[in-house]
């Protein structure tokens, strides 16, 4: 469960993101949206405890502002848009390092980490990878990769910013199944930064539309994708169509084609 | 998982950097303008190590003291100090994520050595020296790396070795001078200067043996940080790591290694550059592997170095430092040109 309570982030003076106040039950996924700019990286980033920022992020009623940064990883996960690489790691290496604040300073794995990289990669159908070196997988791959040392941590809350962003169709309904089968068995609070809305619609319990740091628009799909507020916000002509089973899609709309196309 | 762990860290590389360090000690007593046969030599060496045990070599007494106090001391001396060497560029590579990162280039070397002059002139005696170099690298290192902004994040390009270049030269620029208003010490200074493991005996061996100890027992164990600091800040703190106090205690000890070395041997390039970046070619990129094993290879390497000065030139001896440039700076290019087709930078 996550809480944030008049979240600001004010860089150089200038405010970048809030007044944000924002609830998320367990093992539900709120998914951010908004147009470029609209600040949601920067809010993903504050929640995660990476940017300096006013106001108060609440896991399970616990403040982590308050926390050092080992306690707060333990409860809070964060997947960059892209991760890091770095040169010549394992990918078992890779997960195992989400292991790090569950550990002292300077202490070795025990075997609970050991047991706990071994159950997530075999979750994740990443066992037969495990000697891969992380430079060398593909985009779907890394991605899984990633969410995999963010499991390791074992937090109540896993953030992810545009999780789908380099991937192909098939394999953003593979990361974004997989997220949403690991926030019901595993009771974690997901919160993403999601670029598409269609996918947005489709997968998302709660959508948060964020323009200029601020919440414009709050709540289901129905209530938030509404072709004059995408209007508003994102400057774009869109349809909202429903498929025969009942999911949103949102479509752009070629009636008034740019003025520049012959 | 400890099967795959020792992937990361081979044992079988940790005993083969052990059994370099074993073989380049032996090659390192025996070989000099006196030549000490290998069987008799190993039985006075087993007698030294463990004197309860009383052997008879059947060395004459002039063998056995030219190896109990002229060979083995500057042995030991050039394990210790080339491991520091070692030790410290491969710390400086993974708190800077810059594999150019070495104690020479990055002006910290240059810092200990205007450290060292200083405690020289205003002393007058070697005591204060470890000490005065300790605040000189570590004052080296921070102003390099407060020039080139790296205590952020993504600053691992050329800049903080431009600055650290620039550093170096602007210390040794102020070190000549004072060697050159005190004209009394430029003998003992420029000497030290180029490097040298001639004149030592076990006095030398006991003044490193502290900073050595307390470099690799608080560096050591950092290997598996040093490889979450390798995500990026970002990803490093979301796992919990506080990335600072990570990065100021590596810089520190790497900098009381590279001090340590610098105090008793003079400056001596490329051993933390080199070392390095052969553990990475031959075992790979964890700095669980890359510190330990650069801490033994460095000491091998400088041992062999060190046979070389002695005997190359006999029966003049060159200073170690050139020796280490000779062949670490060929090595140097290939690794910019390694680095340039990588596009790393």
């Amino acid at each position: 469960m996550l809480s944030i309570d008049d979240l600001v982030v004010t860089i150089d003076d200038t405010r970048i993101v809030g007044p944000v106040s924002l609830h998320a039950d367990a093992a539900t996924w709120t998914g951010i949206i908004g147009p470029n700019g609209a600040g949601k990286t920067t809010l993903l980033r504050a929640i995660a405890g990476l940017l300096e920022h006013d106001g108060a992020v609440s896991v399970a009623g616990l403040e982590v502002d308050g926390l050092d940064r080992r306690s707060r990883a333990k409860r809070v996960a964060y997947v960059p848009q892209s991760p890091a690489r770095p040169a010549g790691m394992r990918l078992e290496s890779y997960v195992a390092a989400g292991r790090t604040p569950h550990r002292g300073y300077l202490a070795v794995p025990g075997t609970e980490d050991a047991a706990v990289v071994r159950s997530v990669l075999a979750e994740l159908d990443l066992r037969g990878l495990a000697e891969r070196e992380v430079s060398t997988l593909s985009g779907g791959e890394m991605q899984r990769t990633a969410i995999a040392r963010a499991l390791a941590q074992e937090p109540d809350v896993l953030l992810l910013d545009e999780p789908t962003a380099s991937l192909d169709l098939g394999h953003t309904q593979d990361v974004l199944s997989l997220l949403d089968r690991l926030r019901s068995t595993r009771a974690t609070t997901v919160v993403s930064a999601l670029h598409d809305l269609t996918v947005a619609a489709r997968f998302a319990d709660n959508l948060v539309l964020l323009d200029g740091g601020l919440i414009v628009a709050e709540g289901s799909a129905e209530s938030v994708l509404r072709p004059e507020t995408i209007r508003r916000h994102y400057g774009a002509r869109v349809h909202v169509l429903r498929d025969p089973a009942g999911s949103m899609a949102i479509v752009p709309d070629t009636e008034e084609p740019p003025a520049a196309k012959p | 998982m400890s099967g795959r762990t020792a992937r990361d860290v081979p044992r079988g590389a940790i005993a083969a950097g052990f059994a370099l360090v074993v073989v380049a000690t032996l090659v390192g007593v025996l070989g000099g303008p006196v030549d000490l046969p290998l069987g008799p030599t190993l039985v006075e060496l087993a007698d030294l190590v463990m004197p309860w045990v009383d052997l008879d070599s059947g060395l004459s007494p002039t063998e056995a003291t030219i190896l109990a106090e002229l060979r083995l001391p500057r042995v030991v001396l050039a394990l210790l100090v080339g491991g520091m060497l070692g030790l410290a560029g491969g710390s400086y590579q993974g708190v800077f994520r810059n594999p150019l990162a070495d104690p020479y280039l990055l002006g910290i070397a240059a810092g200990a050595g205007l450290g060292a002059t200083l405690a020289f002139v205003v002393e007058g005696s070697s005591a204060w020296v470890p000490a005065a170099a300790f605040v000189g690298a570590l004052a080296a290192v921070a102003a390099s790396a407060a020039i080139a902004g790296s205590m952020r994040d993504g600053a691992r390009g050329p800049t903080l070795i431009l600055a650290g270049v620039a550093m170096a030269s602007f210390l040794t620029a102020i070190q000549t001078w004072l060697q050159q208003r005190n004209a009394e010490t430029l003998r003992q200074v420029y000497a030290w200067i180029l490097g040298r493991l001639s004149t030592v005996g076990w006095d030398e061996v006991l003044v490193l043996l502290p900073y050595v100890a307390i470099a690799a027992v608080v560096l050591l164990p950092h290997g598996r940080l040093l490889d979450v600091l390798g995500f990026g800040d970002d990803e490093a703190r979301s796992l919990g790591v506080e990335v600072g106090r990570v990065r100021w205690t590596v810089l520190i000890a790497a900098s009381l290694a590279t001090a340590a070395a610098v105090a008793v041997a003079g400056l001596i390039g490329f051993v933390g550059i080199v070392i390095p970046h052969l553990v990475r070619l031959l075992v790979g990129t964890s700095y669980r592997a890359i510190l330990p094993l650069s801490l033994l290879g460095g000491g091998a390497f400088l041992v062999l170095a060190d046979l070389a000065a002695r005997t190359m030139a006999a029966p003049a001896e060159l200073p170690i430092g050139v020796v280490t440039a000779f062949v670490g700076a060929p090595f140097f290019l290939l690794v910019l040109r390694h680095q340039g087709t990588e596009g790393a930078w």
